[in-house]
């Protein structure tokens, strides 16, 4: 165990000497930024429940305990998918279990390990999201060194059971259904879940609690939580136990966890016993491979075009990899929240309304650089190591490149001015608006797919992991940021004519058409620059790559 | 056929090949021999257009040879050390691909497709995805897509890695019965009984050139050594000025 652990760190020392430093700083930056804005809202909503005068104490505690509740009981749904999909992956696929066995270590070691190994990766995220919650639950409600020792053990345990629970789900799973293609089906069912509590929670229409005069809707929503059936879950009992050490009842809160230990005791039991009767039999059958059970739908033709081949291949290997395409389940969940958020959100007055419009419209943009990190970004790296035969073949790499570019600008474009059609149905756009929203939106979205295929190549990595791999390089990040800055820079940039016309229509005064049409002009010209800049380089990337 | 003069590249500072020089002609079976490191990838890279040349020369068919010249590439296939595949295509759907890629004619395909895949011992294998495979099922796909589209050079790094001795004997019956149409093909390998058993020239590179190279029975006759395996080991532990036979 301790050689596995050191062989570990070394790797992670190693990544880390070898340029992995500027990209782990980058991470760290990311995820502190991301600490702090949760850490202020989760702040802000206990500082209020703590400091509420028109409520008694014992309603204080219990109020927060409901909301713990509730954050609990979506992070214990992450916590059980997770752990269950690592376990399939680190027990069953990971590629140095065949070394592993294949050493002297003693299968229980080598297991101990494996579940260490889906305990870090399962928990981490669990963990790093609990963190503002746990610190802001502390500081309003158990400020006492004592208080935290309690807590911090209670949701220590919580995480113990949560990843004890998922790695034995996932270790029964292969005794029924085949691992490889479980885990892809698993990973959708995963987003799909994911995608349906955003929509859910978009639902509920938080933006109503912010009336004084719906606070009586809060409580009775949070009652309406109180049924007894969630009491026999560790989320609640995580909840419970730092309501009792919040409230200082000893008793109570040493009976909750007992039931952690309790619960942890028995997973651990069981899990004993499947490693002695069933993990090395699964894992064997698992190894043994598929049944040669696919299809051919491949339909050899005269080529009309020289991409056609190319086309039909990324289309087979796009749809043939739920984890790509599973990703469009959370686009259509966010598509979905922003139909309902012009539906839904009160406007103040009607000239907000051409603010809304605007707002939406970078909404669109935003998605859409989203959408290139995830597919185009990812696209030349995710080819993989198949590559080699693109490069050797007598097929022209240029036009490889633009068909990389056509694959993914056009379902961009569909799925921005798709958005930009959606809200002109629910907002009805006046005349400028829709002049805007092609002005805007056309060289945004074609300017990021450049941009995120230029930086996709010049991560030049054949053989990614996972796409997810691949956004968290140094080249991911950097668009992230990039994109993030040009989407900044293009709205003040447009914010100018928006401003002067609405300006001129309030004042009753004729449109400074003349003005209006250099800026755009402008905005044009820049973008053309840049795409072409981004272009040219991506290009000369792709054709003068070496494999 | 091929015709490559004084051929270097560098990786940063270090110089993978020096100078590499040789010749093959049509029909002919070439093999590349030579210790990890050496440069025997780097050449067959370099040919197979993945790599760019910092200097020298390929002629190929009297055209002077480089990674874009698509039409001579068209003639040329290469079968890589690795079996670089796209997983999520089967079988049949690669060699399609691989096929569509050359513009091989529609008619031929499924001749070439059913030919291959009953050939090396893989039919069953035919509609499942590449990820699925084992090492030897996707080497065997890789040399089949390699020969399906009938170049007139063929590029063989490793090309027996992982396959079982019967395919192995069947591909190497395959590899002359092609040269004897006017293939040729270059190969690099570890495995010196195939070479001696396939080529009729061989060429060893050391630490970026061609050390010594020739009619490999001539080769052996001049060295007084009954095995390709003591040639080479005496060439490469002595090598010094490269040598022409």
């Amino acid at each position: 165990m301790a050689s596995l652990l050191k062989l570990k760190l070394r790797q992670l020392r190693n990544a880390f000497a070898r340029g992995g430093r500027g990209k782990f700083l980058l991470l760290l930056l990311l995820a502190a930024f991301f600490l702090l804005v949760l850490g202020f809202f989760f702040n802000r909503l206990f500082a209020y429940l703590a400091g509420a005068q028109e409520f008694p104490a014992a309603l204080k505690l219990f109020l927060a305990e409901k909301l713990l509740m509730m954050v609990y009981l979506t992070l214990f749904a992450m916590l059980l998918l997770s752990s269950l999909l690592s376990t399939l992956d680190v027990f069953f696929i990971s590629r140095d279990l065949l070394f592993l066995f294949s050493t002297p270590l003693p299968l229980r070691s080598a297991f101990a390990w494996k579940l260490a190994e889906t305990a870090a990766y399962s928990s981490s995220m669990v963990v790093f999201f609990s963190l503002p919650v746990l610190s802001s639950y502390c500081r309003w409600f158990a400020p006492g060194a004592g208080q935290v020792a309690q807590v911090l053990l209670a949701f220590l345990l919580f995480v113990a059971c949560g990843v004890l629970a998922g790695v034995l789900l996932g270790m029964l799973v292969p005794a029924f259904f085949s691992v490889r293609r479980l885990q892809p089906v698993l990973s959708v069912l995963s987003i799909i879940l994911i995608s349906s509590v955003v929509v859910f929670m978009r639902l509920l229409r938080p933006e109503r609690f912010l009336e004084p005069g719906e606070i009586e809707d809060v409580l009775r929503f949070m009652g309406s939580l109180d049924m007894r059936a969630l009491y026999s879950f560790p989320f609640s009992w995580l909840a419970r136990a730092m309501s009792h050490a919040a409230g200082g009842r000893s008793a109570a809160y040493w009976k909750s966890v007992a039931l952690f230990v309790l619960l942890a005791a028995l997973l651990l039991g069981l899990l004993g016993l499947l490693r002695r009767r069933l993990y090395l039999k699964l894992f064997d059958k698992m190894n043994r491979g598929g049944s040669g059970a696919y299809a051919s739908r491949w339909r050899p033709h005269r080529l009309a075009a020289d991409m056609r081949p190319l086309l039909r291949k990324e289309r087979k290997t796009f749809l043939r990899t739920p984890a790509q395409w599973s990703q469009l389940l959370i686009v259509g969940a966010l598509v979905a929240v922003f139909v309902i958020n012009m539906k839904m959100i009160p406007l103040p007055h009607p000239s907000v309304r051409g603010v809304v419009i605007y707002l939406n419209l970078i909404m669109a943009v935003f998605i859409i650089a989203g959408l290139n990190s995830r597919f185009t970004f990812t696209s030349v790296p995710g080819e993989g190591p198949g590559q080699v035969h693109l490069f050797a073949s007598p097929c022209d790499k240029a036009a490889v490149y633009r068909l990389k570019l056509g694959f993914h600008l056009l379902p961009l474009m569909l799925v921005a001015f798709g958005l930009a059609a959606l809200g002109d149905l629910t907002l009805h756009f006046d005349r400028f608006t829709r002049l805007l929203a092609p002005v805007f939106i056309l060289p945004a979205v074609v300017f990021l797919t450049v941009l995120a295929l230029e930086l996709g190549i010049a991560t030049n990595e054949t053989n990614p992991l996972s796409p997810e791999h691949v956004i968290v390089s140094k080249q991911g990040i950097a668009y992230m940021l990039w994109s993030m800055i040009y989407v900044v820079g293009s709205v003040l940039f447009l914010a100018r004519p928006v401003v002067l016309y609405y300006w001129w229509q309030v004042t009753r005064h004729a449109v400074p058409v003349g003005k209006i049409t250099a800026w755009f002009a402008g905005y044009w010209a820049i973008n053309a620059a840049l795409i072409a800049f981004f272009y040219r380089r991506g290009l000369r990337l792709w054709v003068n790559r070496e494999l | 056929m091929l015709e490559v003069t004084d051929l270097r590249k560098s990786f940063g500072a270090r110089e993978a090949l020096k100078s590499v020089s040789f010749t093959l002609a049509p029909g002919e079976i070439y093999g590349l021999l030579g210790p990890n490191g050496a440069g025997k990838t780097t050449t067959l890279k370099i040919l197979a257009g993945l790599l760019a040349a910092d200097g020298g020369s390929v002629t190929v068919e009297g055209e002077t040879y480089h990674r874009e010249n698509h039409e001579l590439k068209k003639r040329i296939a290469y079968v890589p050390d690795q079996p670089f595949l796209y997983y999520k295509l089967t079988g049949e759907e690669h060699l399609n691909f691989f096929m569509d890629l050359y513009r091989v004619p529609y008619a031929r395909r499924r001749e070439r497709c059913d030919f291959y895949f009953r050939y090396f011992e893989f039919e069953e294998y035919r509609s499942e995805l590449v990820e699925n495979y084992s090492a030897g099922t996707r080497q065997k796909l890789l040399i089949s897509q390699a020969l399906a589209v009938e170049p007139k050079l063929l590029l063989l790094d490793e090309p027996l890695v992982s396959i079982d001795p019967l395919v192995g004997r069947k591909f190497k019956m395959h590899l002359r019965e092609i040269a004897s149409r006017g293939t040729a093909v270059l190969f690099a390998t570890h495995i010196l009984t195939l070479a001696q058993e396939v080529c009729r020239r061989i060429g060893v590179i050391a630490d970026g050139r061609i050390i010594v190279q020739g009619d490999l029975a001539r080769l052996m006759e001049m060295a007084g050594q009954g095995s390709l395996e003591e040639f080479y080991f005496q060439t490469v532990l002595a090598h010094g000025e490269p040598a022409e036979a």
